[in-house]
């Protein structure tokens, strides 16, 4: 993992940040990294976690707003 | 008077054959008898010219007698002096045994043919619907060419004939009618002809006989042309007509066979063509009304076409507004519930992992550590300064030593060393 190559997970859509997130806990299973990188990874997938739900939320609203306008 | 009787008679009827019983005979030099067929008398003079050429016949031994059943062949007269119509007569012959060979050899004839399945319906052919050309197999002069030419020129003037003379009666007939056939079937695609009619007028059996001829019926048996023979009368049945593929009754019936008139035509084609309109003037409405129905239905088609499609647009628009979308985030927030919780399980285990590992070090740490050492009875000695006394000499009498066990340090003084 090379921390210059990661994007910005505020820039990341869904499908990038979930796809991201899969791949952190595969390798976390995997239990092949040292402690230092596994919590660096942790963290990452924190900040993943949180850019997966502000996006849900999001659209969430944006379904309850159409909802709304379509309303007779 | 009696004179216009016999001019009138001499010019009208010519030679005749009549059959009758013989009544009455007076045989001289010349005969005088009178006929009868028991509703009428004819008398009869035979001169004496006649009767001796009797002599030159097969009959020559014979004489008629009262009651005897004949054929004579001659003149009608009338004889003036006494006002009385008689026959002249040139020829005669008794008719029974002539009649009843001739009757043999019919039924013989009739039962040889009957046998070899001529007769059969298989063997007929169809009759030409609307024939162009028909040829006519009869004497030229006869009364029955006359009924042929007069129904065909009543019924179908178009119709064209192609009159075939032949010897109808006596010796030469059977030849003659014969290769007539023979010679218009050879020769009916040449000339066009598409039916024969043979036919002759009404007689006994002795002068149609020639019909029962095998050279006739086998020439009509193997004529391709479809053959109409109307031959006497209706009770007569020669075997021509047996074997033809129409048998008529008389020369008109055969012509009527053949020959369609042309008034029913005309009347079937009004009738056709009034049908015809009728027909299509039904169509046409038919149509009119399909057309109209079609026009109708495409109306309402349309409509409820363009109305389902409304529906179908709501649908899909509700679908797409609520459900879809929803499912998709919900989808999302499922994968990324499961990924959160499969993060902190592989983190937590990744740390539990270590702790795990660092347990079990610390173990075996301790397992080979002095602890472990004294736990099983040893003990450790360290001098005031709490340096370890390994041998005797590393300590002097009266020092104060600490010796520590497992579960504790014992403080002493040295009394004394060895």
């Amino acid at each position: 993992m090379s921390e210059k190559t990661l994007p910005n997970p505020d820039d990341m859509s869904f499908e990038e940040a979930s796809e991201e997130l899969g791949a952190i806990v595969k390798r976390i299973d995997a239990g092949e990294e040292d402690l230092e990188t596994m919590m660096k990874e942790h963290k990452r997938g924190q900040l993943l976690v949180a850019r997966c739900k502000l996006l849900l939320e999001d659209a969430q609203q944006q379904i309850k707003t159409m909802e709304a306008r379509n309303l007779p | 008077m009696s004179k216009r009787i016999s001019d009138a008679l001499e010019g009208r009827i010519d030679r005749i054959d009549v059959v009758g019983q013989v009544n009455s005979p007076r045989l001289g030099n010349h005969w005088y008898f009178s006929l009868t067929d028991g509703d009428s008398k004819i008398d009869c003079v035979m001169w004496a010219s006649s009767v001796s050429a009797i002599s030159n016949t097969e009959h020559c031994d014979w004489k008629p007698k009262q009651g005897d059943q004949v054929i004579v062949r001659g003149t009608v007269g009338h004889y003036a002096k006494f006002g009385k119509t008689q026959i002249v007569v040139q020829r005669i012959k008794p008719v029974g045994d002539e009649k009843g060979k001739l009757q043999q050899e019919y039924d013989a004839l009739l039962k040889e043919y009957r046998d070899a399945g001529w007769f059969e319906e298989e063997h007929k052919k169809t009759l030409p619907k609307y024939p162009r050309k028909i040829a006519v197999i009869t004497s030229a002069t006869s009364a029955a060419l006359q009924d042929v030419i007069e129904t065909t020129r009543r019924r179908m003037p178009s119709v064209e004939l192609l009159v075939v003379n032949a010897v109808m009666q006596g010796d030469a007939s059977s030849e003659s009618v014969a290769e007539a056939i023979e010679k218009v079937d050879a020769s009916a695609e040449k000339f066009g002809v598409d039916a024969i009619i043979v036919t002759r007028g009404g007689g006994g059996l002795e002068e149609l006989w020639s019909f029962n001829n095998r050279r006739v019926v086998e020439a009509t048996f193997h004529c391709d042309t479809p053959l109409v023979a109307a031959i006497g009368h209706e009770s007569d049945t020669s075997i021509i007509e047996l074997v033809a593929d129409h048998r008529a009754s008389t020369p008109t019936q055969a012509t009527m066979v053949l020959v369609p008139d042309k008034e029913e035509l005309l009347q079937m084609v009004d009738h056709y063509s009034s049908r015809l309109s009728s027909v299509l003037t039904r169509s046409i409405e038919r149509f009119c009304a399909s057309l109209l129905q079609v026009q109708q239905s495409v109306k309402s088609g349309i409509a409820s076409y363009i109305h389902e499609r409304f529906m179908l647009i709501a649908t899909q628009s509700e679908l797409l507004a609520s459900k879809r979308p929803h499912a998709l985030v919900q989808a999302r927030q499922k994968r990324l519930l499961t990924l959160q919780t499969a993060l902190s399980r592989v983190t937590n285990e990744g740390v539990s992992a270590r702790l795990f590992s660092l347990n079990a070090f610390r173990t075996r740490l301790e397992s080979i550590g002095p602890m472990e050492v004294l736990g099983r009875g040893y003990s450790l000695t360290q001098d005031a300064s709490g340096k370890v006394v390994r041998t005797s000499k590393d300590v002097n009498e009266g020092e104060h030593i600490r010796t520590v066990l497992a579960d504790g340090i014992i403080q002493s003084k040295v009394e004394c060393t060895s």
